[in-house]
C-alpha cells in the first residue's frame, strides 16, 4: 500500500483519505497511474532542461554492479610507479592518453566509447550501507526504504514495451533494494539465472495449451462470480493480473529472455559464465524496450590476496563488458543505451601485507564508468592523487553520479515524490549531473 | 508416520465411506494449553463484546446504516482460521466445525484456536513485521530474538511487560532468555534511528523527521528528539565477557602457536556471539550531532533526557565536567571526530528503565491506544485510526467512543492481548460478512463488518502447506544451523555455551583446525567435540527407516492389487501418502512461514507475495504482481500440489470414490466449503470428459481463484 502524489506534502487531510483508498486500491489510484504516464511521456522527450547536453538521450540503461567494492587502483585508476600500485601494470587503450589496468585488455580496446569517473567519493564504508547509497542516493535508515535507480526510472518514465517489465535485475542478491516506499510494481523483476530467464513464464511440464485454456476459462468464471459479490479494486486487479501474465507468457517478446536465440559464437564472445550471459541478456532486453537492467557481478571484497582475486574477477568482467560495448556499437544501439559500471566503494591504496596483500574498504576515492547514451568517449573525469588516496579534482559524490544517470535518461531531477510517511524525495537526492561527460 | 495422522487416516477413511459423518465427532487433538482463558469469564467476555457492538451500532444508527449480515459458518470458519492461526483449516477441521450442532461452536472454535501454536505462529508474523525481527543480526544468529518473541507469545506475556523487557534488555544476546536484546542489536550502532522506531512502533508517533531538523509536519523539534535519544545514551552493542583478543595473543605466545590470517578470521567469527549484546543502562545524556539544524541548541551541546508529550525528565543525569567543555568553540576538530556521539565520563543511571516505565505506563496517552488500534486492525482489516502510526494531537478515530473504550479495555485487561483479540473475535461485528466494496475513506468507515483482504504472504504460504502436509503447526528451532553450530553438535546456543567454557589455548587449537584446509582434521574435530553424535547422521537414519517402511508398504499395495481388493488398495494408498508427506516434510525444509528464515530469501515465494524484508516497520504488502501470478499458474503450486501425489489434498482425493465425492473433497480442502450445484455439474462434466486431468485442473483453478487468496 503505497501512495504518491505530487501535491503539497503538508496537505494531510487528503493524504489520509488517500491512504484509505490505497489500502484497498493496490496502486490502482487512478490519479497516480495517470501521473506516472504523464511524466513518462514528457520524460522521454526531455523532462530536464533540454538546453543542457545529454538530457534524455539514453532510452535504456544497463547498470553493471560490482558487489563487494572494486579496487580502483587495480582497474580503472592505475598509479604506475607508485608504491600503492603493487605488481599491476598499466596498458594503453584505444583512447589517447588513457591507460587502465592490464587486467582489462578487452575494455582497453573499447575505451573510445567510455567516460571514466575517477573521482568518486562516498561516506558509506560498509557493504550494505554502501550498496544502498549507491543504488538509491540516500543513506540507509531504519525508518524508510528508498527506491533504487531502476524503480525511479520505472516510476517516472514507465514502460517502453507494454508487454515486458520496465525494470529487470539479473543475478545477485541486493537484499533490501527495490521499489522502496513506492509501489512494488516499480521494483525490478528478478532474473536469478540468465540461462533460465523469466521464471514460470512457460506452461508447467505436462500442461498443454488446451488444458491451460480450459483452466483459464474455469478460473475466469470463478473470478467473475467472486467479483460480482466482492467488487473491489484489488479483486479486479488480481483478476486482470492473470490476463497480463497470460499476455506475457504468449508475448513474442518473451523470446527476449531466451539466450538460445543467439548464435553460439556470440554467446561465447560474451563469456561462458553468468555475468557474460547476463550482459547478453541485458542487450536483448534493451532491444525489446526494457528501460533499466541491472547486471550483478560479485566477489570484489578482496581483503585477502587482492591481486590474484582482482585478476580473476576481471576476466569475466572484461570479457562481458567489452563484448557488450562492442556488440551494442555494432548493432547501432550504443547511442541510445547508457552502460554504467558501479560499485559501493574502492579499496585501500595501502596494501595490507599482513593479509596476503589484501586491500580493505575505501569509500574516500573510487572509480566508476559510463558509456553510450550520449556520453563522451575516451574521456576521463576527475582525478585522485598520485597514490590514489584522495580525490584532488572534480569530486563526484554518489548522488551526483546517479543524477548523471537520471539526466541521461530524462528523469526530472526536481520532481518530488512523497512517501507514505509524507516525506518528499527526489531521484538522486539533489545530486548535480556531471554535464562534462556528455557529448 | 506420527500418531495424529494414523488416527486421522483411519477416521477419515471410515468417515468417507459412511458419508462424512464420523469426523464430526472426532475429538480435537489436545494441543498445548499454555494460558488460561478463564481469567475472563464467558459472561464477562460477552459483555465486553456486546459493548463493542453497541458502540458500533450507535454510529451505524446515527448514519442510518446497518451491520452486514451474519457471516455463514463456512465463511466464519475460514476467516477465523486465517486470522487466528494464519492458515486455512484442514478437511477434518472443516468438518468438525461445519457438522457440529453446538450452540457455542463459534466461541469454542475461537478459544481452541487461540490456545494452539498456530496462534503463536500467526502473531509472530505480525510482530516480526512490526519489530523487524531477523534471523541474522550482523554476523550472528538472530535466533534468540525470534525465540524471545515466540516464548513471550506462547506464555501470553502481557504486552506492556513484553515491551518493557525489550526496552530494558541488557547483557549477552545468547544468554538464556535474553533474546530481547535483539531489539537494540537489530539497529546496531544506530541508537537515534532506534529511538524513532520505538516511538513509532509503541506510541504511534513519528519522530524520525526530527532526527535531522525540526519536524516539518508535526510539532517535534530536533532538540526534543535528542532529549528522547538521551534515555538510551551511552548504550553499547558489545558486552564484556568471554575470551578477549589479548587473551588469545598471550596464549599464542605462551604456547608458541602460529596464528595464520585465516585462523584469526575464524576465531573472530567464532567468538563474535560471545561479545554480541547490550551494555549500559542509559546515561540520560545525548549530544546534539554535527550539523545540528534545530531551532534551539548548537552542535556538540549535551542535552539531558526529557520525554515528549509531557516534558518529564524522569531521571537526573549529571553532565560530566570534562564533557562540558565540549562545545563547538573549545573542541579541536580531530577530537570531535574521534568521540562522535560519545560523551566521555557519562555514568549509567538506569535511564532506560525509567523510559520503559514511562512508555508502557497506563497513563501514557498513546501506548494502550496504539496496540488496541493495531490489534483491531489485525482482526478487522482497518484501524479506527489510519495510518496506525502517524498519530498527532488533533488525530481522531473514526469512532472515538469505541477507540476510547478499546483503549480502556486494553488497560483493564492488563495488556492481555490474547483476551483482547478473543473479545474482538466474539463480536457480531467481526462475525459479520466482509464489506463487499471499496472503502473510500478510512475515517468514515463505520465497521458494518470486517474489510475484504488479500491473504498475507504468510497466510498464502501456510495455507499451501496445509494442502500439502499434515500437522504443520509446530515450532522449529530458531537457532539451528549457523556457521559453526555443527561443530558443537547442536544449535547456536550449544555453540555459545561451549565456547564460553573454553580456555584461550583450546580456542586457538579449535580455530586452527576449523580454518585448516584439511577436511579430515575438521571431521575428526567435529567427532571429538560432539562425541560422535551428528545431527545429519540422525536425520539420515530416520530417512532410511521411512524408506524401509515405504518399501514394505509398496509390497503390500502390490499384493492387494493382485488380489483385486480395491478397498484395501485405497486404504494402503492413503497410508502411503501420509508416510510420504512425513518424509517429504523433513526433506523439503518447508515449514510454516514463522519457522522459516526471517525474512525469507529474496525471490522466494513468500517474498514474491509481499513478505516484509524486515528492514522497515510493517513493510509487508499485498500488492499484486505479474511474477506472483506466473508463480501460481506455472510454478510451485503445479509442482508441489497439483502434480504431487503425496499431499494431504491428494489423500483426500484418493479416499473419495465417485467423481462427485472427489469434487466435494477438493472444494472442502481448498475453499472449505461445499461446491454449489452448478459447480458440481460443470466439474462432473470435466471429470467425465477429461478423467486424467480433471483433478489437477480443479485444484489449479481453485487455488488460483480470488476466492482462495482473499479473506472474506
Amino acid at each position: 500500500m503505497n501512495i504518491f502524489k505530487d501535491s503539497d506534502p503538508t496537505s494531510r487531510r487528503s493524504f489520509i483519505s488517500g491512504a484509505a483508498k490505497a489500502f484497498l486500491g493496490v496502486g490502482a489510484m487512478p490519479v497516480l497511474s495517470q501521473l506516472a504516464h504523464a511524466s513518462g511521456n514528457s520524460g522521454n522527450a526531455f523532462a530536464n532542461n533540454p538546453i543542457l547536453p545529454g538530457a534524455g538521450k539514453a532510452k535504456s540503461v544497463i547498470y553493471i554492479y560490482l558487489g563487494g567494492g572494486m579496487s580502483h587502483i587495480d582497474t580503472l585508476d592505475t598509479k604506475p610507479g607508485s608504491e600503492t600500485q603493487g605488481p599491476v601494470e598499466s596498458i594503453k587503450t584505444s583512447a589517447d592518453g588513457i591507460q587502465i589496468s592490464e587486467f582489462l585488455p578487452g575494455l582497453a580496446k573499447q575505451m573510445h566509447h567510455v567516460s571514466l569517473i575517477n573521482s568518486m567519493n562516498s561516506t558509506q564504508g560498509a557493504h550494505a550501507q554502501g550498496r544502498y547509497f549507491m543504488h538509491t542516493s540516500y543513506f540507509m535508515r531504519g525508518t524508510i526504504r528508498h527506491p533504487d535507480m531502476g524503480a525511479w526510472s520505472a516510476y517516472h518514465l514507465g514502460k517502453r514495451n507494454k508487454g515486458l517489465p520496465a525494470n529487470i535485475k539479473i543475478g545477485g542478491d541486493s537484499s533490501g533494494l527495490g521499489s522502496g516506499f513506492m509501489e512494488s510494481k516499480y521494483a525490478a523483476v528478478p532474473i536469478r539465472d540468465p540461462e533460465i530467464g523469466l521464471q514460470n513464464s512457460q506452461l508447467a511440464k505436462g500442461v498443454d495449451n488446451d488444458q491451460f485454456d480450459r483452466r483459464l476459462q474455469r478460473l475466469k468464471k470463478m473470478n467473475k462470480n467472486f467479483s460480482t459479490k466482492y467488487d473491489t479494486k484489488q479483486t479486479r486487479a488480481y483478476a486482470s493480473m492473470y490476463d497480463e501474465a497470460v499476455k506475457l507468457m504468449r508475448s513474442k517478446d518473451l523470446e527476449a529472455f531466451d539466450l538460445t536465440k543467439e548464435k553460439q559464437q556470440l554467446r561465447q564472445r560474451y563469456g561462458d559464465n553468468p555475468f557474460g550471459q547476463g550482459c547478453l541478456l541485458a542487450r536483448r532486453l534493451v532491444e525489446n524496450g526494457v528501460r533499466f537492467i541491472e547486471v550483478n557481478n560479485g566477489g570484489w571484497d578482496t581483503h585477502n590476496d587482492n591481486f590474484t582475486r582482482v585478476a580473476e574477477n576481471c576476466e569475466s568482467l572484461d570479457q562481458g563488458l567489452a563484448s557488450l560495448l562492442a556488440d551494442l556499437n555494432e548493432k547501432g544501439m550504443l547511442e541510445e543505451t547508457l552502460v554504467v559500471l558501479a560499485t559501493e566503494f574502492g579499496r585501500t591504496p595501502t596494501i595490507q601485507s599482513d593479509r596476503d596483500n589484501g586491500r580493505n574498504h575505501y569509500p574516500q576515492a573510487f572509480s566508476c564508468l559510463l558509456a553510450g547514451g550520449g556520453i563522451k568517449g575516451g574521456f576521463r573525469y576527475g582525478k585522485t592523487d598520485e597514490e590514489g588516496r584522495e580525490v584532488i579534482e572534480d569530486m563526484v559524490q554518489v548522488p551526483d553520479f546517479n543524477a548523471t544517470i537520471a539526466h541521461a535518461m530524462g528523469i526530472p531531477l526536481e520532481k518530488q515524490v512523497v512517501s507514505p510517511s509524507m516525506r518528499p524525495f527526489t531521484v538522486a537526492d539533489k545530486g548535480k549531473p556531471i554535464l562534462d561527460v556528455f557529448v | 508416520m506420527n500418531h495424529f495422522s494414523k488416527i486421522t487416516c483411519v477416521i477419515l477413511f471410515l468417515s468417507l465411506l459412511s458419508g462424512w459423518t464420523v469426523s464430526a465427532e472426532q475429538p480435537r487433538e489436545p494441543k498445548e494449553n499454555p494460558t488460561d482463558l478463564n481469567s475472563v469469564s464467558r459472561e464477562k467476555l460477552l459483555s465486553y463484546s456486546n459493548k463493542i457492538d453497541s458502540l458500533i451500532d450507535q454510529q451505524l444508527d446515527a448514519r442510518d446504516s446497518k451491520r452486514n449480515r451474519d457471516a455463514t459458518d463456512q465463511t466464519f470458519l475460514r476467516r477465523a482460521y486465517l486470522d487466528i492461526v494464519g492458515r486455512i483449516p484442514t478437511i477434518e477441521e472443516t468438518y468438525a466445525f461445519l457438522e457440529s450442532s453446538s450452540a457455542n461452536k463459534r466461541e469454542n472454535l475461537i478459544d481452541d484456536l487461540l490456545q494452539s501454536y498456530g496462534y503463536v505462529s500467526r502473531q509472530f508474523n505480525f510482530y516480526a513485521d512490526l519489530l523487524r525481527v531477523k534471523s541474522r543480526i550482523r554476523n550472528v544468529s538472530g535466533g534468540p530474538y525470534i525465540d524471545f518473541v515466540k516464548d513471550s507469545l506462547q506464555e501470553n506475556k502481557p504486552y506492556d511487560q513484553f515491551v518493557k523487557e525489550l526496552l530494558t534488555s541488557e547483557g549477552p544476546m545468547m544468554d538464556k532468555d535474553n533474546g530481547a536484546t535483539g531489539y537494540f542489536l537489530r539497529d546496531v550502532g544506530m541508537p537515534e534511528d532506534n529511538m524513532s522506531n520505538t516511538v513509532r512502533v509503541f506510541l504511534g508517533t513519528r519522530l524520525e523527521c526530527a532526527q535531522c531538523h525540526d519536524h516539518p509536519f508535526d510539532k517535534w523539534t530536533q532538540r526534543q528528539y535528542f532529549e528522547m535519544v538521551a534515555f538510551t545514551g551511552g548504550m553499547k552493542y558489545k558486552t564484556k565477557g568471554g575470551v578477549s583478543r589479548q587473551d588469545l595473543v598471550r596464549a599464542a605466545r605462551q604456547s608458541k602457536i602460529e596464528v595464520s590470517p585465516e585462523t584469526r578470521q575464524t576465531l573472530r567469527r567464532l567468538l563474535q556471539p560471545l561479545s554480541t549484546g547490550i551494555d549500559g543502562s542509559g546515561t540520560g545524556l545525548a549530544k546534539l550531532p554535527e550539523g545540528y539544524m534545530g531551532s534551539d541548541g548548537e552542535e556538540g551541546e549535551i542535552v539531558k533526557a526529557k520525554t515528549i508529550f509531557d516534558d518529564q525528565p524522569l531521571v537526573e543525569p549529571e553532565v560530566p565536567s570534562q564533557a562540558k567543555s565540549n562545545s563547538r568553540r573549545n573542541q579541536k576538530k580531530k577530537n570531535k571526530k574521534r568521540d562522535g556521539q560519545t560523551i566521555r565520563g557519562a555514568k549509567p543511571i538506569d535511564s532506560r528503565k525509567a523510559f520503559a516505565h514511562w512508555v508502557t505506563d497506563d497513563d501514557n496517552p498513546r501506548f494502550a491506544k496504539v496496540i488496541a488500534n493495531r490489534l483491531w486492525k489485525q482482526a478487522m482489516g482497518l484501524g479506527l485510526i489510519e495510518p496506525v502510526d502517524v498519530i498527532e494531537d488533533h488525530t481522531t478515530a473514526s469512532n472515538p467512543e469505541l477507540m476510547e473504550y478499546l483503549t480502556q479495555l486494553m488497560i483493564e485487561l492488563d495488556f492481555d492481548t490474547k483476551q483482547f483479540l478473543r473479545i474482538v473475535y466474539n463480536t457480531q461485528t467481526y462475525q459479520a460478512r466482509a464489506t463487499q466494496s471499496d472503502i473510500i475513506e478510512a475515517s468514515k468507515y463505520d465497521f458494518p463488518g470486517p474489510v475484504l483482504r488479500r491473504m498475507s504472504a504468510e497466510q498464502i504460504w501456510d495455507s499451501m502447506l496445509t494442502l500439502a502436509f499434515a500437522d504443520i503447526d509446530d515450532r522449529q528451532p530458531a537457532t539451528a544451523g549457523g556457521r559453526y553450530a555443527r561443530v558443537f553438535g547442536g544449535d547456536a546456543y550449544a555453540a555459545y555455551e561451549k565456547l564460553k567454557s573454553m580456555k584461550p589455548k583450546e580456542l586457538l587449537e579449535l580455530g586452527t583446525t576449523l580454518s585448516s584446509k584439511d577436511p579430515k582434521a575438521k571431521r575428526k574435530m567435529v567427532m571429538e567435540m560432539t562425541g560422535g553424535e551428528n545431527m545429519d547422521q540422525r536425520k539420515r537414519n530416520q530417512q532410511k527407516a521411512s524408506r524401509k517402511e515405504l518399501a514394505k508398504l509398496n509390497d503390500r499395495i502390490r499384493k492387494a492389487r493382485r488380489a483385486r481388493d480395491a478397498e484395501r488398495v485405497r486404504e494402503l494408498l492413503i497410508e502411503r501418502t501420509e508416510l510420504m508427506v512425513e518424509t517429504v516434510k523433513d526433506r523439503g525444509r518447508m515449514f510454516r512461514a514463522s519457522e522459516m528464515p526471517s525474512p525469507a530469501p529474496p525471490g522466494s515465494f513468500l517474498r514474491e507475495f509481499g513478505q516484509s524484508d524486515r528492514e522497515e516497520i510493517e513493510n509487508a504488502d499485498t500488492d499484486p504482481a505479474v511474477t506472483q501470478v506466473l508463480s501460481m499458474m506455472n510454478g510451485l503450486l503445479e509442482k508441489r500440489i497439483v502434480r504431487n501425489p503425496n499431499t494431504m489434498l491428494m489423500r483426500n482425493v484418493v479416499a473419495a470414490v465417485e467423481p462427485r465425492e472427489k469434487i466435494n473433497a477438493i472444494y472442502l480442502t481448498i475453499l472449505n466449503r461445499k461446491p454449489t450445484g452448478a459447480e458440481v455439474r460443470q466439474w462432473s462434466k470435466d471429470f467425465a470428459r477429461e478423467p486424467k486431468t480433471a483433478v489437477g485442473d480443479l485444484i489449479w483453478t481453485l487455488v488460483n481463484s480470488n476466492e482462495f487468496i482473499f479473506v472474506r
